[in-house]
């Protein structure tokens, strides 16, 4: 298959799941129940313990027995949601961790892989460092065409289907090469990828800087969405920020509407929270979500292929 | 280089609210150590002025003090209430982050041991905690509850 072709649709290979949930330890007991829900999102990399590029008996990466646990009593299917892969970043790509991904991915036949668009990596002497945060470049060309390099290795290297998420960001640079849309639809036009599209993301972009989501909808090609990500978020000095608190607001349920009409390809909604906040959800409260997700999820005009 | 060197300026700016204010007051001078164009360095003069680069250094702080918090809650609870000023400076003197938490935390230790004017109770009875939530972390995470 030519996944890196120009003009790959992505979701001509991925089944539709349904309505998923990011997953994390304290979610074992909900997920556990069967029909809870239909699939798990997993970061891969919260399952691992990355020991570094030196590690003294030559394993960088070995599992974490809990998440290993987890995801083996669930029997559900799995896509998976990187962290680390740092796909804007100006430094070389990190060949092993490319590999990691491809063994987990074949592991737990994740169905696909994702990824945000933002670098975590940065220039540290010689070699590469972490951030400490996940920023935003500016939406330029020579970005660009760092990000479809890097995805294509990607593809080429795991043989799936990978995704984009656009990323909240609380910095802009107005005299980027192009906006936001254009660099997400020639992203996924030039390595073949698509879109996870977090509509909470594209809230809080909405909210901090005064536009549109559902006219941004409007600029995305929607049969490039595979995949869509429901969240909270809350107050920061200011600004509104992504921290996954709980239940979606009801603009980003208007998002989700709005986007389901208009994405023929979506395979699946996932929601997301952090932990920390689940004393405050509950298990009743996640239920809700995912209940509320599946009746916008079943009520979608086209079913995917 | 340059883009490397944008992005590492920019990180640079999320992770110190100082920089970011010297930098308002003079990026020409602020931003002489970086190989930046001059397209880049404006963006960053303009960055700095944003409420969102405040968000940003709040961000950077939030993911460093989970990391600690994450392997030596009580260490960090009995460091009150000096323990903003000593995270301050303990990220002054190690500005790059360690993403693996046992990592940043047996550096934060060895930094503490070279701090012992800065702890107020017993230096080894703290450090003594910190090492112990340390091997529990370790234990945990190596699927061997301690």
């Amino acid at each position: 298959m030519a996944h890196a072709d120009p003009g790959y649709d992505p979701g001509r290979d991925a089944p539709p799941l349904g309505v998923g949930i990011m997953a994390n330890l304290a979610l074992a007991p909900f997920i556990a129940v069967p029909g809870a829900v239909d699939y798990l999102a997993v970061t891969p990399d919260m399952s691992w313990i990355d020991h570094g590029p030196g590690a003294c008996d030559g394993r960088r990466f070995t599992d974490i027995p809990s998440w290993v646990a987890m995801l083996e009593a669930s029997g559900l299917p799995i896509v998976s949601h990187h962290i680390g892969l740092s796909i804007t970043s100006a430094q070389p790509t990190d060949a092993a961790y490319v590999a990691q991904m491809a063994a987990w991915a074949e592991r737990w036949r994740a169905h696909w892989l994702s990824e945000h668009l933002a670098f975590v990596a940065i220039a540290e002497g010689h070699g590469p460092s972490a951030a400490g945060l996940a920023l935003t470049a500016p939406f330029d060309r020579e970005v660009l065409d760092l990000a479809v390099e890097r995805a294509r290795t990607v593809i080429e290297r795991t043989r799936a289907p990978f995704l984009i998420e656009n990323s909240p960001y609380y910095v802009t640079f107005d005299d980027s090469d192009m906006r936001e849309a254009e660099f997400l639809n020639r992203f996924c036009a030039e390595c073949g990828g698509g879109l996870l599209l977090d509509l909470h993301n594209l809230y809080c972009n909405a909210v901090n800087y005064g536009f549109s989501g559902h006219r941004f909808l409007d600029e995305l090609d929607l049969g490039r969405v595979v995949e869509t990500h429901i969240a909270n978020g809350s107050e920061l000095g200011g600004l509104y920020a992504d921290s996954h608190s709980g239940a979606p607001p009801e603009p980003v349920w208007d998002l989700l509407d709005d986007l389901v009409g208009r994405a023929p390809n979506l395979r699946g909604i996932t929601f997301e929270f952090h932990d920390s906040y689940l004393p405050q959800l509950g298990f009743d409260g996640v239920g809700e979500v995912i209940e509320r997700a599946r009746r916008v999820w079943q009520a979608r005009p086209e079913t995917p292929k | 280089m340059s883009l490397a060197a944008f992005q590492r300026a920019y990180a640079d700016l999320a992770a110190s609210p100082r920089l970011c204010l010297a930098v308002r007051a003079d990026p020409v001078a602020a931003l002489a150590s970086y190989d930046l164009e001059a397209r880049e360095r404006d963006r960053l003069a303009r960055a700095v002025w944003q409420r969102g680069m405040d968000a940003n250094c709040t961000l950077y702080r939030v993911t460093r003090i989970t990391a600690l918090n994450t392997v030596m809650p009580t260490t960090l609870k009995r460091l009150q209430p000096g323990l903003r000023a000593l995270l301050d400076t303990y990220w002054e003197d190690h500005p790059v982050h360690e993403i693996r938490f046992a990592h940043e935390a047996a550096r934060f230790i060895a930094w503490l041991e070279t701090r012992p004017d800065a702890i107020t109770e017993p230096g080894d009875d703290l450090i003594a905690l910190a090492r112990g939530e340390l091997a529990v972390a370790e234990a945990r995470l190596e699927g061997e509850e301690a």
